[in-house]
């Protein structure tokens, strides 16, 4: 009972080390940028914005607020970039997809994704709709229980067929969400996406300008990086074409 | 060229409402009068007056020479509103013996009237020394130029010429360049073709190979042909085109000093560099009568067809408009054409391609392109016509493309329909929003995200943390099983905790000074201790028993014999009187721990 006490602490301590507060400065900074963008001088708040991202602040809200002032100066290509970046660390933010299917709606490329097997839509849409840090934690809670119910079972010397099914169950939870925390760390951190920036981009056969054309995008259209070659991503876009884009064209999420 | 200042010349006529006096005259002149057997000299007949339809001179027949015709060119100037239009005729002069030959007076006719030039003396000499006096031309704007090592003595020469030497901005003029091979070569010859800035090139292929026999020597020639299209007006010069050779001389070896073999050989090899003269292009620009507001830039000669992909359609599908334009020209710069704007469609380029063909030596072939119309809502709609225009040089006036008007048939309900039907706009929200939320003000955008947890040291150590406790439940629950089940491991574990309670009792003794009970507690204690230890019951072990037991379990000397000491000490100073018990007393419990942490040690 005691070392439950004590882990409990130590959860609690964890999820306040998460907690880091910015400094005045850099909030006077965002605060800012919030004036240029009311004031309607969106690229005085692109640069504001621009200059809290340039100490390391990783913030849905921040890159929600510059998506919008990109997308208020006809970048739309930044601006979906900047919603789909924000997305990583807030998924289910309400304001960010709206926005973002706001912005999708502006574009000229209709890309009808490639069939998928829906079970694997689903379990991908499911696990997006979680942060890699939330899945982390569910992750954790799962080992803790396991952890505080195995540990009764060994005190107690208690071994009843309840708490053994209980105990799997758990188990099958702490295994899920292990799998769910991988997928979305690869998903958001170790797949590498970019957008297209500019309004009209010819998607090459290969790295360069010599190449054939593949086809046109238009910008805002999202794809995964395959590689990188020489000034050149080669993507693959949602219906599975693929294709060289110059990386002055597109923008990392 | 001709048929623009033509027709300029008609119009002023007309403009002006008077007939101008028109005048012809022919000249005719040698780029030098003295040449060699084995080189050639250019002839110019110059056609010059305003009469709008100049005649032109026949290929003349020149006793002791070889005729080549050279192209031709043409100059218009305005004098005090006079217009007056000169076109030069060159031809090659190659000379077939020595001696004074004479160019005949060259005549043209124009409405009944004969016009001639005077003759020409032209003394050929049996050297090709006079090739060296070509660079002292009299003639501008040569459209044939040849050059020959002096070396080789004509066994080798290059030239250039080009198909026009006027024309108009983006209008295709062909380059050829020959090489002529009278002897064998030691190698391949390596081409390098002219630079040409200001224009956009193109290669012709197939590189043409061929037989040709001037003044009854035979020659191998190889002829290279590439597309010229002026970017820009002005005069535009094509640069000179080289040719390394190395002649293989192998068969001069019986005709000359046989002593000086090695010597030929090694110079024979040694590369010889031909080059040509450079072209000068009078490009035209396009002309502004006519020209239309929206003109692409295309010159040639096209056509344009579209279609369309389907004609039923559902609202928010696409419906894709193929153009597709072909001819003459230079296909490659084909502009895209105009996307239009259409009510109630949103509109964009989807695509493009091109097929390049140059058979003939013309740039022809056909470029796509690909208009996306998404409807936005349902209805017949016609789409608009796609056009285009473009320059016809031969034509001399802009032309228009037209593609065909398609009607489409739209199906299905508009967005706003849906929501208006609805009457839920709450619900529909997204659907009919016409702009982005608000941002977000406060703090919460400076707040740092912090990383990911996975990599997190804190959160790592927590959950070992975790595993750690596991494994401590496990570890007590498993000694409490094992001392629970185990008397003998529970009385040597306790033996410890036992005689220290012993001797705390014995030390709250000492302090009461209750010498007799004291002594009693110490000795409890130790006898206790060993029995734990042992496993044995304390009660009646004798000194005799200790110190077999003691044997049995190999317990040093040392402690052994200081054992009995203290239980003999403690015996005796319960019936023995003493002077200073607090001291006695003290220095006994003193011993009694310290031999059991000695003995703990060794029994570890």
């Amino acid at each position: 009972m005691r070392s439950t006490v004590i882990f409990i602490v130590l959860l609690v301590l964890a999820c306040s080390y998460q907690t880091v507060y910015p400094s005045d400065a850099l909030e006077h900074e965002f605060e800012q940028g919030n004036e240029y963008y009311e004031q309607g001088d969106y690229t005085s708040a692109i640069d504001q914005y621009h200059r809290v991202l340039s100490t390391g602040v990783e913030n849905p809200v921040l890159y929600y607020n510059l998506g919008n002032a990109y997308f208020k100066t006809g970048q739309l290509g930044y601006a979906i970039a900047m919603y789909n970046r924000g997305m990583k660390y807030d998924p289910r933010n309400d304001d960010l997809r709206a926005n973002l299917r706001f912005a999708r709606q502006q574009m000229i490329d209709k890309v009808d994704p490639a069939e998928r097997n829906p079970i694997w839509n689903w379990i991908k849409g499911t696990i997006l709709n979680l942060t890699a840090n939330e899945w982390s934690a569910l992750t954790s809670f799962f080992f803790l229980v396991i952890i505080l119910i195995a540990s009764w079972m060994i005190w107690s010397r208690k071994r009843t067929s309840i708490l053994k099914g209980l105990l799997t169950f758990v188990i099958v939870l702490f295994v899920v969400s292990s799998i769910g925390t991988g997928i979305n760390v690869h998903l958001n951190f170790f797949t590498p996406k970019g957008t297209i920036v500019t309004p009209e981009v010819s998607v090459k056969v290969g790295p360069g300008d010599d190449f054939d054309e593949q086809f046109i995008a238009h910008e805002g259209l999202t794809f995964e990086i395959l590689n990188q070659e020489s000034g050149w991503y080669q993507g693959v876009f949602d219906n599975r074409l693929k294709g060289w884009v110059r990386i002055s064209d597109a923008v990392k999420i | 060229m001709r048929r623009a200042v033509c027709i300029f010349l008609f119009l002023i006529l007309i403009a002006g409402g008077s007939l101008i006096a028109q005048d012809v005259t022919i000249s005719a002149g040698v780029d030098k009068s003295v040449v060699g057997l084995e080189g050639q000299i250019v002839l110019e007949i110059t056609v010059s007056g305003t009469a709008q339809d100049l005649p032109e001179p026949v290929v003349p027949r020149i006793d002791g020479f070889n005729v080549y015709s050279a192209g031709r060119s043409m100059r218009t100037s305005i004098v005090n509103g006079a217009v007056e239009a000169s076109v030069s005729y060159r031809f090659i002069l190659t000379p077939q013996r020595t001696g004074k030959l004479t160019i005949p007076p060259q005549s043209i006719e124009y409405k009944g009237r004969k016009y001639s030039t005077d003759p020409i003396e032209v003394t050929v000499v049996n050297t090709s020394s006079s090739q060296s006096q070509r660079n002292s031309s009299q003639i501008q704007n040569n459209s044939q130029n040849r050059s020959s090592n002096d070396v080789g003595t004509n066994d080798f020469w290059v030239e250039a010429e080009v198909d026009k030497d006027t024309a108009y901005v983006n209008e295709q003029v062909t380059l050829t360049f020959r090489f002529y091979q009278g002897k064998r070569l030691h190698s391949s010859p390596d081409y390098d073709p002219p630079s040409a800035t200001g224009f956009w090139v193109e290669d012709l292929p197939p590189q043409k190979n061929y037989y040709k026999t001037i003044r009854g020597r035979n020659y191998y020639v190889i002829q290279v042909k590439t597309a010229l299209f002026p970017t820009a007006p002005g005069v535009k010069k094509v640069g000179k085109a080289y040719l390394k050779i190395k002649e293989d001389d192998l068969f001069s070896l019986f005709d000359r000093d046989p002593f000086g073999f090695f010597e030929r050989k090694r110079a024979s090899r040694k590369p010889i560099e031909l080059e040509t003269d450079p072209i000068e292009i009078v490009v035209l620009p396009l002309p502004e009568t006519g020209k239309p507001e929206n003109f692409s830039g295309s010159v040639g000669d096209f056509r344009m067809t579209t279609s369309i992909d389907k004609t039923e359609v559902e609202v928010n599908q696409p419906v894709t408009v193929t153009v597709k334009v072909s001819g003459e020209g230079n296909i490659k710069t084909l502009p895209e054409p105009e996307v239009p704007e259409v009510d109630d469609f949103r509109v964009f380029s989807s695509g493009k391609s091109e097929n390049v063909s140059k058979a003939g030596y013309v740039v022809a072939g056909w470029r796509t392109f690909e208009l996306t119309f998404v409807p936005k809502k349902p209805g017949k709609f016609k789409l608009p016509k796609i056009s285009s225009n473009y320059f016809d040089p031969d034509k001399e006036r802009y032309l228009v493309l037209d593609g065909r008007e398609f009607e489409i048939n739209v199906t299905g309900v508009s967005n706003e329909e849906i929501a208006a039907q609805n009457n839920v706009p709450r619900n529909r929200f997204d659907l009919v929003a016409k702009d982005i939320r608000y941002i977000v003000t406060g703090r919460k955008g400076t707040e740092s995200w912090g990383g990911l947890y996975i990599h997190d040291t804190v959160f790592i150590g927590i959950n070992t943390l975790f595993a750690a406790g596991l494994l401590a439940v496990w570890v007590v629950r498993r000694r409490q099983d094992k001392l629970e089940g185990d008397v003998g491991y529970r009385r040597q574990k306790r033996a410890v905790k036992m005689a220290k309670v012993r001797l705390s009792e014995s030390r709250r003794l000492a302090g009461q000074d209750k010498r007799e009970e004291f002594f009693a507690e110490i000795s409890r204690a130790l006898t206790e201790y060993v029995g734990d230890k042992f496993n044995t019951s304390a009660f009646g072990l004798t000194s005799e028993q200790i110190r077999e037991l003691f044997d049995e379990k190999t317990v040093p000397d040392g402690l052994k014999v200081s054992y009995l000491e203290m239980l003999e000490a403690c015996d005796r100073a319960r019936f023995a009187p003493s002077a200073d018990h607090q001291a006695e007393m003290n220095e006994m419990l003193d011993r009694a721990e310290k031999w059991i942490v000695q003995f703990e040690d060794v029994s570890k």
